[in-house]
């Protein structure tokens, strides 16, 4: 494909304090008196074919603001720019149109394909409903499809029940790249399968994103996959991005607090290597009822006065490494 | 790129011989409830003659023998005849077409409509939902039977009017049911990952929900076509059923009251409704089991 020079901003989505909160229903008819604040004022930005990485542990809303993103839940607020237009301020009709732009990739590969269906008609589904209404047309596409996430065309009348984990992340792979989106949300897409099949998902993701472009959100909570996968990464607390910045500045200089915790925690293979853990204290607070000030202060090792009241500002500490601490130099 | 799959000329498909499909699969499991598959046999039958009940029976349902009164079953009169010398055999083979047409369409009707309203209850939720739950428990406070009764006694003594007032009153209990399937399966990955496509609302019920909810809703129609045969056999039986010509209840009400010395009058359009009511519930037995995707 030839490339566009001019005029096009080097960011294909621009996302600016994105905030979810889901309520927790009250009494009958009554407004909801608590909210879960799953995503509470996220944002970056994700350059055309880089892929950004998303890590953070269970509940801390990264796979919300996936599909935050892509509108599959309501935005509480926020702007989400995507190739220069906010996806929030558009009505149903045009965000369906705009949605052959997007895609997503599930984690469960059980739960992501249904049962009644083809594989050849699971593909094919964003061609039908896009306008490719032409049978023989859209039979070919999938059939390339198949071939290109390594199935077989055989595969194409047969139903989901009949493969493996792996075989059917490809079926899911297929069904989101096949109509050439921009933006793909990678919503732990390797996590439910076995540690052989998980590179070859990661190697075949990264392939794809090379011949087509695309740009990749990539949420995890496996560090070392996203190392591998990703050109800039995220670190996910409580609803909050903590730090930001490319891969290798994140595992050679990790700045804030937490995601030194994080990444002193990975595993290693030499059992004689001498490790310093930093373990963290305590639980998680619930995101319904966060702390006050930075949101980390009750296990940050670091902490100080400062932390319990103000709320850390996000700021770039230097060329695309931004952190939200009050001491981060 | 991975090539997991070389070019393979004739692949290897294993058992699978044919496609496996669920409807093929679930046939494979239904075929394997015996007593589900003889009532499936008897019911196909009954239908069956009912369809031809005018070309079978032996005599006119309404034709009156004189002299021929209370008979006992005889090679002229395979059931025997009733008080009027009419002959059973033929007035039971008419009547089994009002009965199993009750059944049938009152738990189309309550099925179709309660669908309708379960799956637009649970699909779009919020105030729709509880407008439409709402409306569900006003018609479910209503008895049916006692509604039967006042429909019967204020309009026309009709076989549509009874089917009708079975029907409005017991979708309810559909929607419900229905409601429930969808609220879970809207849930679904798949269901979002159609949404993320850009299917269209029409597209994500009707290609992606209802399809993973039919085997509740077979079941449960299979059942309720049971409590609609009783409901109008009930309201027979209390003589306010359709006569002309008589459905299996009515012809229980008519042979009532001389139970002491024909009892056949009674016993056998009874059996048969028993029958009937029994192979229903064992058909939906099998199917659930055949439809549930734990044993899968």
């Amino acid at each position: 494909m030839a490339m566009k020079l001019d005029q096009v901003s080097p960011n294909l989505l621009e996302v600016n304090n994105l905030v979810k909160y889901f309520p927790i229903k009250g009494s009958w008819f009554g407004k909801p008196k608590h909210y879960v604040r799953a995503v509470d004022g996220v944002s970056f930005f994700i350059r055309r074919g880089e892929t950004l990485g998303l890590v953070g542990e269970s509940g801390c809303g990264k796979t919300t603001t996936g599909r935050t993103i892509l509108r599959l839940h309501e935005p509480t607020g926020g702007q989400i720019i995507f190739d220069g237009t906010d996806l929030r301020k558009l009505r149903s009709e045009e965000l369906r149109k705009k949605r052959k732009d997007l895609g997503i990739i599930f984690q469960d590969p059980y739960s992501s394909l249904n049962p009644r269906m083809t594989v050849g008609d699971i593909i094919g589904e964003g061609l039908l409903v896009q306008g490719l209404t032409n049978v023989r047309e859209r039979t070919e596409r999938v059939h390339a499809m198949l071939e290109e996430v390594g199935l077989a065309p055989y595969h194409y009348r047969r139903f989901p029940h009949e493969f493996s984990g792996g075989q059917r992340q490809r079926i899911g792979i297929a069904r989101s790249v096949i109509y050439s989106p921009k933006l793909i949300v990678c919503d732990e897409p390797v996590s439910a399968l076995d540690v052989s099949i998980q590179s070859q998902i990661l190697n075949l993701l990264k392939d794809l994103q090379k011949k087509r472009d695309l740009a990749y959100l990539f949420i995890a909570h496996n560090l070392s996959v996203v190392k591998h996968i990703s050109d800039r990464v995220g670190v996910m607390y409580l609803g909050k991005l903590v730090e930001l910045t490319t891969s290798k500045n994140l595992y050679a200089q990790p700045t804030h607090p937490y995601t030194q915790a994080l990444l002193s925690a990975i595993p290693h293979a030499d059992p004689d290597m001498r490790m310093d853990r930093q373990r963290l204290k305590g639980d998680v607070p619930s995101p319904v009822n966060p702390p006050s000030g930075c949101r980390f202060h009750t296990r940050c090792p670091i902490a100080v006065e400062q932390c319990k009241v103000d709320e850390p500002v996000w700021r770039e500490i230097r060329t695309d490494h931004f952190v939200a601490c009050h001491l981060a130099k | 790129m991975a090539t997991a799959n070389p070019q393979v000329t004739k692949p290897y498909t294993g058992m699978a011989a044919k496609e496996e499909t669920f409807w093929s699969l679930t046939w494979y499991r239904f075929r394997r409830h015996k007593l589900a598959m003889v009532f499936t046999a008897v019911l196909l039958m009954m239908y069956a003659i009912a369809l031809i009940a005018p070309y079978i029976a032996p005599h006119d349902p309404m034709a009156i023998h004189v002299g021929g009164r209370f008979e006992p079953m005889s090679a002229e009169f395979p059931f025997g005849t009733d008080r009027l010398g009419r002959d059973t055999l033929s007035r039971v083979l008419h009547g089994s077409r009002i009965s199993l047409m009750v059944g049938f369409v009152a738990a189309g009707l309550a099925m179709s409509l309660g669908t309708l309203a379960g799956a637009v209850a649970g699909y779009f939720g919020g105030v729709i939902d509880e407008v439409i739950m709402r409306i569900c428990e006003v018609i479910m406070a209503i008895p049916t039977f006692f509604l039967l009764l006042t429909v019967v006694a204020v309009f026309e003594r009709s076989l549509l009017n009874i089917m009708l007032v079975i029907g409005f009153t017991t979708w309810p209990s559909a929607a419900r049911l229905v409601r429930g399937q969808f609220l879970s399966l809207r849930e679904m990955d798949y269901v979002e990952a159609a949404r993320s496509v850009g299917a269209r609302n029409s597209r994500i019920v009707m290609q992606h929900i209802l399809p993973n909810c039919m085997a509740p809703i077979i079941v449960s129609t299979t059942l309720r076509i049971g409590g609609a045969m009783l409901t109008e056999a009930g309201l027979a039986f209390i003589g306010l059923g359709v006569t002309d010509p008589p459905s299996w209840g009515s012809l229980m009400e008519a042979g009532r009251h001389t139970l002491r010395f024909a009892p056949h009058m009674t016993y056998i359009p009874g059996l048969l409704i028993f029958f009937t009511v029994l192979a229903y519930n064992y058909i939906g037995d099998g199917l659930r089991d055949a439809l549930d995707p734990k044993l899968k």
